[in-house]
Formats: structure tokens, sequence, C-alpha cells
């Protein structure tokens, strides 16, 4: 499982790889807040469930980032802990846990505008789930 | 790609393939040279292709690649109708081996035996002019292979299993899968993007019993007006009554009263409180009128804003909760990215209107504003882009990018958006009003004096907006776009306020925070050649990325202090992002629209103290 991210003129991009597809979505689910703050020392203290469709599993994967945005900027959550319970092509349901932001324990970073479909991409296993996911910054 | 150079600094990409209209870029040589660096014109392009197009695709000097629509794009449509008119060109994939992975767009792949066996419907990528296009499938079929099968592995790991006969794109043309040897560079796509990748194998594939055929329609000329993503940001420049000489001294003292009074940068909560969803629903509708009524403008303020402060025709209900929820608590927030606050110092006039319209003389302090419609306008913009995109096949759109996703004007879906758009450009400017309101309440305090900004004028730079504009020697209603563009209206122009009826509108184009910013008015040329429009910015040069990498290492408050300018970040990465040599010179984009004839330049504005988010 993992994340890099990449530069894109104005915005930010990041390349994921998980080994299943469950993985990757949590792996993006932690790569959307870590382009927001430094979420090394988050704590799993409270938690949302997230749920999110679209029309293909790109899409869907849009739709879920999109939905971690809001709760973030709605409530100030940074949730980089995301197990994800259902998935398929058109769905998925997660929980996602972390804790509030707070500017003196997590270095702020960038705010997201949006999770763009710019270069958007989702190729499945085996051996590796991988995607690319541009930020609207 | 071919350009004509057909002005001073205007530049033409004649009418080709499935544009409507020609291109026209305003640039110098230098710009155009940097223009050409990204894929810019190739979005001036694909604009020109959408249905209800006017008179051109427009770019303005400060054009960058954006989403879509390159910014510094205007274009206009037309306010009515929206022309679809399919046409088709046959283009075949002949006989590959059935798990051949056939490209999306914009969501992976499916194996082409899929695509005939499940008779898919959806689109698939075909490349046009060394671009990933999408089109769709109009028929297919198995059969056994009548020519040996061969299997090519590229270098990087990419692999085609196809009849001997079936062509494969290399780099000196279309040539046969079967005399292509090793070492032959190929064409591969890697993210949506053609490079040239080598082939390390050969080997024959006697196995292969089942080989697939599909033939795919490409259509063309069935766009309809919109590329509507805008996040209605814009821009401020108020007078401050004070001069920079008293300020000496006082700079650090200044960011740090600013710093604190105006919430930045991540997580910055709204210094007004979280809003109710009533609230909330009169910010999006009454706009700058109320914030008269809640005591951050004046009614002067409205008069200086564009369309006075509200933008009609914005219904609360357009919008979705969402949108609310995201944005309720960021009311009189900057936000981060290249959104900032500064003082700035004028150190040039170039008329005589600039004392006596706009009261502003060298050595005055000005406070400018960039901000937008934060987390509200985002939200509407996102789902907007997500629906036009799900709504395309409705109205026969085929997306030659999904981020261009549009809806007729006139549609149900296109009237709700423009409805919803207005929410957001009446957020913006409650945004705007507060933070001014805030700044000046800081300085003020900061230095012991009331000091209450006198606002020159509020422009939007990312917006959609009906006008009339002559259009074939005829007044015409259309809708135009401006992605990063500034409305320019000349002197006489009935939308221009009493006070610069004479002068025309005011435009603010802010520079980097280490160079100049501009106040602009808008020329007659506006109006005869970008649909009142000119450019709002200096224009990235280089990526955020690129610009962390350059200034690791670098004491950024040092080399800004160089300059004459302190400044305070929420983080040293916001700052590096944005330094001076990430953006093209805001004095070269409006010398080159002043030659052009679109805008006059009034004031030069040079900062001294910058808060970012």
């Amino acid at each position: 499982m993992g994340y890099t991210f990449f530069d894109h003129t104005g915005d930010i991009g990041v390349d994921l790889e998980a080994p299943t597809a469950q993985g990757l979505f949590s792996t993006a689910g932690l790569a959307l807040f870590e382009a927001i703050a430094d979420t090394g020392n988050v704590e799993p203290r409270v938690t949302r469930t997230v749920r999110a469709e679209g029309e293909d599993r790109a899409d869907t994967l849009n739709r879920f980032l999109q939905e971690l945005l809001v709760i973030f900027d709605e409530e100030r959550l940074l949730l980089p802990h995301v197990a994800v319970h259902e998935l398929d092509e058109r769905t998925v349901v997660a929980t996602a846990a972390g804790e509030k932001y707070d500017p003196d324990r997590h270095e702020g970073r960038t705010e997201l505008k949006a999770v763009t479909w710019h270069q958007l991409a989702v190729t499945p296993g085996p051996p590796l789930w991988t995607a690319r996911v541009v930020f609207d910054v | 790609m071919d350009l004509k150079r057909v002005g001073d600094c205007v530049w033409e990409i004649p009418k080709s393939g499935a544009m409507r209209v020609p291109g026209r870029i305003y640039a110098d040589k230098r710009l155009l040279d940097l223009a050409k660096g990204d894929k810019a014109l190739d979005q001036v392009v694909n604009v020109a292709t959408l249905p209800g197009i006017v008179k051109w695709s427009l770019a303005m000097p400060d054009i960058h690649w954006g989403y879509g629509f390159p910014i510094g794009g205007v274009a206009a449509f037309d306010a009515d109708e929206g022309v679809i008119s399919p046409g088709g060109v046959g283009y075949d994939i002949n006989c590959l081996a059935g798990d051949t992975q056939v490209l999306l767009p914009g969501s992976g792949t499916r194996s082409l035996s899929e695509i005939v066996e499940s008779r898919y419907q959806g689109e698939i990528l075909h490349l046009v002019d060394g671009e990933m296009r999408p089109t769709r499938v109009r028929a297919g079929l198995s059969r056994a292979p009548g020519n040996p099968v061969r299997e090519l592995v590229t270098v990087s790991g990419r692999r085609v299993v196809g009849t001997e006969d079936h062509l494969i794109l290399t780099r000196d043309g279309w040539r046969e899968l079967g005399s292509v040897a090793r070492g032959v560079r190929i064409a591969a796509v890697q993210s949506g993007d053609v490079f040239w990748d080598a082939v390390e194998s050969v080997t024959s594939r006697p196995d292969v019993t089942r080989v697939y055929d599909i033939e795919v329609e490409s259509p063309h000329h069935n766009f309809v007006a919109g590329g509507l993503v805008v996040h209605n940001c814009g821009v401020r420049v108020c007078k401050t009554g004070l001069r920079f000489d008293e300020l000496e001294g006082k700079h650090k003292k200044l960011v740090n009263a600013l710093f604190n009074a105006v919430p930045t940068g991540v997580g910055g909560d709204s210094a007004i409180g979280r809003l109710s969803k009533e609230d909330g629903a009169r910010i999006v509708t009454q706009g700058a009128k109320w914030a008269v009524e809640h005591g951050y403008a004046t009614p002067a303020d409205l008069e200086h804003t564009e369309d006075g402060g509200t933008m009609p025709g914005a219904d609360p209900a357009a919008p979705s909760d969402t949108a609310f929820r995201r944005g309720m608590g960021q009311v009189g927030t900057l936000g981060s990215g290249n959104h900032f606050l500064e003082l700035d110092r004028v150190v040039e006039v170039y008329g005589p209107e600039a004392e006596s319209v706009f009261g502003l003389r060298e050595g005055d302090v000005v406070l400018l504003i960039h901000c937008g419609s934060r987390g509200f306008g985002y939200q509407i913009c996102d789902e907007n882009v997500h629906d036009f995109v799900k709504i395309a096949h409705r109205y026969h759109i085929d997306l030659v990018d999904k981020q261009l996703a549009c809806a007729p004007a006139a549609s149900p879906e296109g009237r709700q958006y423009l409805s919803a758009m207005a929410c957001a450009a009446n957020y913006a400017w409650v945004n705007r009003q507060v933070i001014q309101t805030l700044a000046g309440k800081a300085i003020g305090d900061c230095l012991g004096k009331k000091v209450e900004p006198e606002l020159i004028y509020d422009v939007c730079h990312n917006i959609a907006k009906v006008e009339e504009h002559e259009v074939d020697g005829k007044m015409r209603k259309v809708i135009v776009h401006r992605k990063g563009a500034t409305r320019a209206f000349p002197p006489g122009h009935p939308l221009t306020p009493g006070k610069y009826k004479e002068v025309g509108q005011p435009v603010l184009v802010p520079g980097d925070m280490g160079r100049s910013s501009y106040l602009l008015t808008g020329l007659p040329g506006a109006m005869k050649e970008t649909f009142g429009s000119t450019c709002h910015g200096a224009g990235r040069l280089a990526s955020r990325g690129e610009m962390n990498r350059r200034m690791s290492g670098v004491d950024l408050d040092a080399e800004l202090r160089a300059m004459g300018v302190t400044v305070r970040g929420k983080t040293r990465s916001s700052l590096a992002e944005e330094m001076p040599s990430a953006y093209k010179d805001a004095g070269i984009v409006t010398e080159v629209m002043e030659r052009a004839g679109i805008s006059k330049r009034i004031a030069k504005f040079v900062p001294f103290a910058v808060i970012k988010g």
C-alpha cells in the first residue's frame, strides 16, 4: 500500500497502489488528508460513516474522496484511518476515523478545492490495484 | 500548431477540424512561446468546438493549462441555441486478442472480448492527432485469426497481441504488427498522455484462437455551450487613506495584525462564526447587500462592485445542502492556494485620471484582496461537473475531456447551474467584503487610528455571465465565460458605475507577491474583440512541486525582504509555491492588452505587506 504525490501545474496529483480494491480506497483517503495536513499523530478518536456512489470504479473513488473533503470543510475532521466495509464498482461504504484538526498539533499543508476527474484512473490488480487522482488546489 | 499573426499582439489559430470558430491569443512573441509550453493552446482549440460558440475562442496573455478551459480563456456562447450536428468518421481497431485492454475515458480499461461480447455501449478512447479522445463502439465481431498471431512486449511491460496485419502506430507512422521488430518505438499511453515506448520482444502466439474486431464512431461537431468550470473567485482593491511613508518600521506589526484578524489557510475558522441555513440563503441571494445590512459594507462599496455586489437569478434552492455544509463556516476566510491579502504602495500613475477619478497618488497605500466563494463554490462546481458528465448523453454531448463538462445553457440543468453559480458569486462578494472590514479594523487597531478601507472596485475573474454583445453586426444575448479573465467594459458602457463612466470599468490585475499589480480600465477594443474582457493576473509558469524544489534551502523571508516585502503565510510550502518566479510578469501581460487596445493601465502597485494561506 502506498501513495506518491506528483506535480501538476498549480495542483497536486497522487499515485496510489494497494493489493486490494479496499486497500486502494483506504490509501486514497489517507492521501487526501495527507495533502491537507500532516496526519502523523492523528488518533482515531471519532468516526464517520462515509457512503458514496459512482458510475464506475473511478467515479466511485472520486465521489468517496469528495465526501471526505466535505466532512473536513464542514466539521474540520482529519479522518485518515479508513476501513472499507462494502465495495463494488458503483458503491462504497467505509468508516473513517480520526480527530478534529488542531493547527498546533497537525501541521496544515493546503486546502483542497475539489477532487478532479483530470487523469483520473483506477487499474485493477493483480498484482496491485493502482489509481491516479488529481486534487484541485 | 499553425498560428497566424493578425495584429501587433494578436495571433489566430485558423479554424480547422471540429473547430466552429477560430482561436485567438493575445500575446507578444515571448508570452506566446511560454503558452506553447503546455497544452493551453490545445484547450483553446477544444473550446472552439463547442456548439453555440460565437466569433472566437479567446486566450488572454496570462493563459496557462487549466481543466477543460484554459486559464485565461474567454468564450461567448449563444444564450438560447445549442446546435447538435453529429458526424461520424469510421475508425478501426483490427484483430486483437480478446484480453487486450481497451482504455476507457478517465476510468481504467475493459477487455476487448468483453466489449464485443457485452455489446458495450459506453465510450472508449482512441487517438486523434496525438491525443486521446473518446469515441463510441459502433460494431464488434469475433473470429478465428485469418493471419498468424504475434505478441509484442514493450520496455515498460505493455503487451499487444494481434494478427500480423493489425496496424500499430510507430514513430514512423502506422505499420503492420508483423513488420515491427525489437527496438521500434510504438505509441503507448500513460495517464491519458501518449509517449513512445520501445518494443522489447516479439513472439509468435499460435495458442490464440480467437481475435476481435471493433469499429468505432469518431464523432465531431456535437458539443453544447458550456464548459462551466468556474470557482467564482475575484479580486478587489481599496484605498486605505494611508501613506507609505507613515508606515515605516511598522510592516511586520501590520502583517501580524492582519494575519491574526483574517483567517487563512487550512481549517481557518470564520471570524463571524458558522452561519445558519437561513442566513446562508440570504447571503447567496442578496450578496453584498447582506453585508451592508450587517455592517460589513457601505452603499458606496456596493456601487463599486461588479453587478452592484448582487448577481441576479440566484436561487438558494439551486446549490445542494452539501455546498451549504461546506461553506457556512467559511464566510470571511481567505483560504489557501494563490489567494492572498496584501498592502501595496502606489509606485506609478499613468495619467491624471488616477488622481482625478480614482483618488490615487504615488506613495498612497492600497489594500488588495484575492479570494472566492470557498468550499461553497467549489462544491457547486464539483457537483455540476459530475452531473453534466452523467447527463451528457441526453444532450448527445461527447466530452473530449470530462473537465469540459457542459450542458445546453437553456436546458433545466444549465439554468439550475447558472442559478447556483450566481449564489456562489454572491457568496464570494460577501466573503471579500467581510475580509475588507476585518482588515480595516486590524490595520486601525495596529496604528491606533480609524482606518476604513474604501472600495475602488471588485471584479470577478472566474465566472460565466449573460451579457449583450455585438456578433456579426447584431446585438445578441450571449453567455460569456471568463475563466481566469476579467470583465473590462469601456467608457460609457451602461454597466460601468457613474463615477467611472468616463474612464471605463476598473479592473485589478494582481501580480505575484514580489512584483507589481496593476489597476486598469476597459477600452472600446474590448467590446469589439474580447467580449469586454481582459487578463486577470500574471499567469503561472512553474508548478507548485517545482517551486518547492527550487526554493528548497532558500530563505524565503530574506528573498522577499530584499524585494521590500514582509510576508506571513501558514506554511513554508504555501510561500514557496507562490514565490514571484512561479509567475509571469504582470507588467508584460498588462502591456500586451494595452497595445492591443483592450485595456489601459491607470496605476501600478508594489506589495510591501502580504498574508497568505
